[in-house]
């Protein structure tokens, strides 16, 4: 599946947005024309925050974008002020995805913020085409890694730490999952770390590979780690589950590993979903064959070197898919 | 279809086990809930509703039985009354689950205590007035609580306790069959009885009669001071936030505290999949205490 | 609480039809049709649904199949437990009343 698209050029053949001048994408978005195309969807964006657009123009330098005013979009984001007011005094910023939903408006600096929840929320609550689960994916070309997300459990950290390891990138964010089989489809957006994470990313993929720092966000301190253009170009290609993982870190704690049976992997799974009630049998058809498919593993670790012999390990007992 | 597994006698032994914790009210079927985008929920303000005639008893030990449809008459405890609420209690909550201010004073006034006997039975009986709660129970009862156990925790600690239970609901607080012996040598009149609780005529003797023990026992009947019923007379409404103070530390009393606390007791064995009444709205306010 | 039958002298089945059915182990994931929503039997529960869609049950029929059914006396799963568990059915929409009965 890829996104709808007006005219004759698909999404591999479109220019990526570093092959446009900045200022064309600069009036793309101020209109709003500017649309995404990223593994699955096509999202048009809109905002005139210059925070979110430079952190656009470099984080997404590699995807495809069209900048034509009739390109059809599966979703629209704009990153916007919350009210004339806060345009011109005391500024602030916010995601606009379309529909309501809570969210706390931010400074303009923190636009990349608004961008990346906005971007989030699209996916999370109006995707209807496929199932959608919280979890980062990598793959190699035997399979997927599924990292179930946990609150605290470092899932983005593991990513990009296997990103390291020579996975690629499926999604730092969402296990997207064909209907009716389980295929995890990529979306190789940038990985949000946080807090510690950032510079503990930044470590081992070194600067070239980091966004910005944004710091006093609600989230506390924020980086992105960019997808690579190898991710990027393997965007359309999906991938079969081998291992599902929920991650536990804490501080100093000796690595550990605990199997999950794949009844309670699949009930925890599926708590982290935002549409599978609304899918219906396609989505039971897919996760059961995806249940089928994984070992689930519990797996604690008290550093990112630890979780990565961890999963080097669980991954090479598995063997070739 | 299941495959037939029905043969193995693990398999059977394993089903046991899960009907011993159906039993019990845990939930034998769960509906996947998705997480959805309830978002904009405010997780403080939900309410319960407890149903007209719930009735919650509670033994010596912190147990708990809960039923909607015992009828309670209101005129004292008999051992037939708890055993017939017992047997009409949808959920049960193990030994240690409600803090001791809500427990029976297990005051009872014991028909063998002139009997100058058995060290051990005073003992048993002493530990059965001040059981020890159990680190969830006072963990609880302070409401700083934590994430739901996972599954493996909790039927650890359900079958824990559970054991501990079935040994104190036998208890009659006087001699038990494993005692008569002794009893039969030393305690002889033990009419120390004659003291008897409320409704205990005290004037049969033999307690030291191995013979007697059935006829002592039926008629020297403790429920009144083992075990303590609460009765909701009528349907009440009422918001479990409204217990907790500008801090977030909960503020819990009277039979809506009590209700609260075996609610949430319920949701820190069983989680969200749970069909006891308010158990989501009392897992939304402990999700939102844990993350803010 | 379990919603359960008003009538003790209605009869229940399960239909196979309306529902599917995949192992995981110890546990059941039943997606209704009916319904749309994906439920988790564990292996009480599946062999209460098992048995009821071998033929119709009233409620006290059930209690006495159903102990039996699991090979456990009755004092272990009295009819008030069953009860609760068939409820747990009856609520998700996962058994139906006989018509006529």
């Amino acid at each position: 599946m890829s996104g709808s698209w007006n005219g004759s050029v698909g999404p591999e053949a479109m220019k990526r947005l570093a092959d446009h001048a900045v200022r064309d994408v600069a009036a793309a978005l101020a209109r709003g024309h500017l649309v995404l195309h990223l593994g699955p969807f096509a999202l048009a964006l809109r905002t005139d925050n210059a925070a979110a657009r430079d952190f656009l123009v470099s984080m997404y330098a590699n995807c495809p974008v069209s900048l034509d005013q009739d390109t059809m979009a599966d979703f629209s984001l704009h990153v916007r002020p919350p009210n004339l007011l806060r345009r011109f005094v005391r500024r602030q910023v916010m995601p606009d995805p379309g529909f309501y939903f809570p969210s706390v408006p931010l400074p303009p600096r923190m636009g990349p913020l608004a961008l990346e929840m906005g971007m989030n929320m699209a996916v999370a609550l109006q995707c209807f085409r496929f199932a959608i689960y919280h979890a980062a994916v990598v793959a190699d070309e035997t399979g997927a890694i599924v990292i179930s997300a946990n609150s605290g459990g470092g899932k983005s950290t593991l990513a990009a730490a296997l990103m390291q390891e020579n996975f690629r990138l499926l999604s730092d964010e969402f296990a997207i999952m064909q209907p009716g089989e389980p295929l995890l489809l990529p979306y190789p957006r940038p990985v949000s770390l946080k807090n510690a994470s950032v510079d503990i990313v930044r470590a081992f993929a070194g600067n070239d590979a980091m966004s910005g720092v944004l710091h006093g966000t609600p989230k506390g301190t924020i980086g992105y780690r960019r997808a690579r253009k190898s991710d990027i170009a393997a965007m359309h290609r999906p991938a079969r589950g081998r291992l599902l993982l929920f991650p536990t870190f804490m501080e100093g704690a000796k690595a550990e590993v605990k199997p999950v049976e794949a009844g309670d992997a699949v009930m925890r799974f599926i708590a982290g979903s935002p549409n599978y009630h609304v899918l219906g049998e396609a989505a039971y058809t897919s996760l059961m064959a995806f249940a089928d498919s994984i070992r689930a593993y519990d797996i604690t670790y008290g550093n990112t070197a630890d979780s990565v012999a961890l999963v080097r390990e669980l991954w090479t007992q598995g063997g070739a898919a | 279809m299941n495959e037939p597994r029905t043969t193995d006698r693990v398999f059977l032994e394993k089903r046991r086990q899960l009907l011993k914790l159906g039993a019990a009210g845990v939930p034998m079927l769960l509906t996947m809930k998705a997480s959805a985008s309830s978002t904009a929920h405010s997780a403080l303000d939900c309410q319960i509703t407890i149903p007209e005639g719930l009735t919650i008893l509670v033994s010596l030990n912190g147990a708990a039985w809960i039923s909607t449809t015992y009828d309670y008459d209101g005129q004292g405890l008999t051992s037939q009354k708890v055993a017939a609420m017992q047997n009409q209690s949808q959920y049960v909550l193990p030994a240690g689950a409600v803090p001791e201010r809500y427990r029976p004073d297990g005051d009872c006034p014991d028909p063998c205590e002139n009997s100058g006997d058995d060290d051990d039975d005073d003992d048993n009986w002493a530990a059965a007035k001040k059981p020890r709660e159990s680190y969830l129970a006072s963990l609880l009862d302070s409401l700083m609580l934590s994430k739901p156990a996972n599954a493996d925790d909790r039927s650890t600690q359900l079958a824990y306790n559970w054991g501990n239970d079935d040994d104190d609901d036998d208890d009659n607080g006087c001699s038990t069959g494993g005692d008569d012996d002794d009893d039969g040598n030393g305690n002889g009149n033990g009419n120390g009885n004659g003291n008897g609780n409320g409704g205990n005529n005290g004037n049969h003797n033999g307690w030291g009669n191995d013979d007697d023990d059935d006829d002592g026992n039926s008629n020297y009947d403790t429920s009144e001071c083992e075990y303590k019923i609460f009765v909701f007379d009528s349907q009440v409404q009422y918001a479990p936030g409204d217990f907790l103070d500008s801090s977030g530390n909960w503020s819990l009393s009277g039979k809506l505290g009590l209700y609260t606390i075996v609610a949430a007791k319920y949701g820190q064995y069983y989680g969200n999949y749970n069909s006891f009444p308010g158990v989501s709205c009392l897992l939304s306010i402990l999700t939102y205490l844990n993350n803010h | 609480m379990p919603a359960g039958p008003n009538s003790d002298t209605w009869r229940w089945r399960a239909n196979a039809r309306h529902y599917r059915t995949h192992v995981l182990g110890d546990v059941t994931y039943v997606y209704c049709h009916l319904s749309g929503e994906t439920h988790m039997l564990n292996l009480v529960s599946m062999a209460m649904l098992d048995l009821l869609v071998q033929r119709p049950y009233s409620l006290a029929e059930l209690a006495d199949a159903f102990p039996a059914c699991l090979d456990v006396p009755v004092a272990e799963c009295p009819p008030a437990v069953v009860a609760r568990l068939f409820g747990e059915l009856d609520d998700v929409g996962l058994v139906e009343r006989v018509s006529g009965a």
